[in-house]
């Protein structure tokens, strides 16, 4: 199994949210990869700059905590509907039609799973990166 | 606060980045056929050798203005202005000898004079020993000749009383002429064109007697060629003499094996998820309602065969019996349209990474119950239905039974001849094989 094949399982949960044509362009075309890498780096800079950037005794708070990686969430909601619309969009005007309607809801459960991933990323990153923190070193726990 | 603005400066630009990067379509490869076109190689100059049967069962044929001097008309002068090859073309009268004859004017012009009295005289006209014909004009072939006969091919038995035996003989006989023949010449084809004709003499029957009163009866070209010859005269000639009223179907002898460029679709023409990916299927989900359904695209330009062959699904097998072909359509544009008349257009998912390749035919292919193992399926060398539908083996009462008028006494047996001798110089018994790795 390559790359390719391992960042489609991740999207498409094994087949759970595999949708017919968007996922095969996505797949195809090799989509998904860009936004996984947007996206993992979106959540080590936010997660950095959590820890060891703003990391002030006013932040180390589960609540800013969380703030951060709701933040973090909605941003690479952004990045996986609007890359994948981008995309989508040019593809189908090389044949000169527009995106199927039933395709943004497509581009929302991608977008969902996107965020999903994110806070499970964000939650692992916290743990690791937690333990040189100054002040925020007990968030989450 | 300064590192602060920095952070949301650089995550901004990243979705940026993200939002506006270029996609970067699969770009699909270009088939072979330019490839193929070019090693085509047609001699620049060639012969056309017709043979004509020369015996009392053809005299119908070329007595007065018949539907089979217009088609001989057509092919003289299809033949004459070809820009293409410089043919010459070369008449001969066919029995027991084989006399070359142009009736004392232009090759085109033959058609206003062959008829009985002119061919009259001209070896023994009760003679009409398939076998024997068939051998002395394989013999007479050569390298760049497009050999043509012309005939009703109904065979004699000569008086013997056991007609399954005789049969037999003759698709011994022809197969061991076209072994000769296809050993000298690797890449000898054979078409035979069905075409029917208004008639105007004598029926011979089984036993030989003369029945009048018969007014339509088939008759039949078989051409033999190399490969590139032959394609040309398809594509040249044989396509105008198609046009003809008359022309009713055809059948194609190679020892030659296609490959053929082919293509799943993901989503048209389908039931249930799934997913191609390098040209294997990969089943997301079965459906809930009706049985697995998918369909291949294929390219099959280069394969000569027609439509009728090609969209039969009895010619083809399936190595697999959890498969089944449901129906079979060709592509035009971006619709596929199958043979129950139903219409399909391609979903822009599926064409997107198509739309620069051609294809020619969809075969749906549907499962019954689960799938445990690979699909490969072939298009096997067979003979065509139309053949074994127009074979007679009693043409006794065919003054009385209007469906034994259309049909030819001892046909199939010559057909199986030549199929058989294509089938033995053949590396392979399928014009062509695909195979399609499923994964469960």
């Amino acid at each position: 199994m390559g790359l390719k094949d391992l960042v489609a399982n991740f999207y498409e949960l094994w087949g759970a949210t595999y949708l017919g044509n968007f996922s095969v362009l996505m797949y195809d075309n090799n989509l998904y990869l860009p936004i996984a890498i947007i996206s993992i780096i979106i959540c080590f800079v936010l997660s950095a700059t959590y820890y060891y950037i703003i990391d002030r005794p006013a932040t180390a708070k589960i609540s800013v905590w969380f703030i951060t990686i709701f933040a973090a969430a909605i941003i690479n909601f952004i990045v996986a509907f609007v890359s994948s619309n981008n995309d989508i969009t040019e593809i189908y005007s090389g044949i000169g039609e527009e995106v199927p309607a039933s395709f943004i809801s497509d581009m929302m459960i991608l977008s969902f799973v996107n965020s999903m991933w994110t806070i499970i990323l964000m939650f692992l990153l916290s743990l690791l990166l937690k333990w040189k923190s100054t002040n925020s070193s007990y968030i989450p726990f | 606060m300064k590192n602060n603005h920095v952070l949301i400066y650089i995550t901004l630009v990243l979705i940026l980045i993200a939002c506006n990067r270029n996609n970067k379509t699969n770009e699909s490869s270009l088939t072979n056929e330019e490839q193929s076109e070019l090693e085509n190689f047609i001699p620049q100059e060639a012969k056309v050798k017709i043979y004509f049967e020369n015996t009392l069962s053809m005299d119908g044929y070329i007595n007065g203005n018949t539907d089979f001097k217009n088609v001989l008309r057509e092919l003289l002068v299809a033949v004459d202005n070809e820009d293409k090859v410089n043919f010459d073309t070369e008449f001969f009268l066919v029995n027991n000898k084989l006399i070359k004859e142009n009736f004392g004017g232009e090759s085109i012009k033959i058609t206003e004079k062959l008829n009985p009295k002119s061919t009259a005289n001209k070896g023994n006209k009760g003679s009409s020993d398939f076998e024997e014909i068939i051998d002395k004009v394989l013999r007479n072939h050569t390298e760049d000749d497009i050999t043509i006969i012309t005939a009703d091919f109904i065979y004699s038995p000569k008086g013997e009383p056991d007609t399954p035996s005789a049969l037999s003989k003759l698709k011994t006989y022809t197969e061991n002429a076209f072994l000769k023949a296809t050993s000298d010449y690797d890449n000898l084809q054979t078409r035979i064109y069905w075409f029917e004709s208004s008639f105007n003499g004598s029926y011979y029957n089984i036993d030989d007697k003369g029945i009048l009163g018969i007014n339509n009866r088939p008759y039949y070209y078989f051409v033999v060629a190399t490969s590139s010859l032959m394609k040309h005269f398809e594509q040249n000639i044989g396509a105008k003499l198609k046009k003809n009223d008359s022309y009713q179907s055809d059948a194609f002898f190679t020892t030659e094996n296609f490959d053929i460029s082919y293509n799943i679709l993901n989503s048209t023409a389908a039931n249930g998820k799934l997913r191609v990916n390098n040209n294997g299927l990969k089943i997301h989900g079965y459906p809930k309602q009706g049985n697995l359904q998918f369909t291949v695209l294929l390219n099959l330009k280069n394969v000569p065969l027609s439509n009728d062959f090609l969209k039969n699904p009895k010619n083809y097998t399936i190595n697999n019996p959890n498969f089944y072909i449901n129906k079979i359509g060709v592509v035009q544009n971006r619709d596929i349209i199958f043979d129950d008349m139903t219409s399909t257009k391609i979903t822009g998912a599926d064409y997107i990474p198509i739309k620069n390749q051609n294809f020619t035919h969809a075969i749906q292919f549907e499962t019954k119950g689960m799938v445990k193992e690979d699909l490969k399926f072939s298009l096997k060398k067979k003979i065509p239905t139309w053949v074994e539908n127009i074979h007679s083996e009693n043409d006794r009462n065919i003054l009385s039974d209007s469906l034994e008028q259309n049909k030819t006494f001892g046909f199939l047996k010559l057909v199986e001849g030549i199929s058989d001798a294509y089938i033995n110089r053949s590396s392979d018994e399928y014009y062509f094989n695909i195979e399609i790795s499923i994964e469960k």
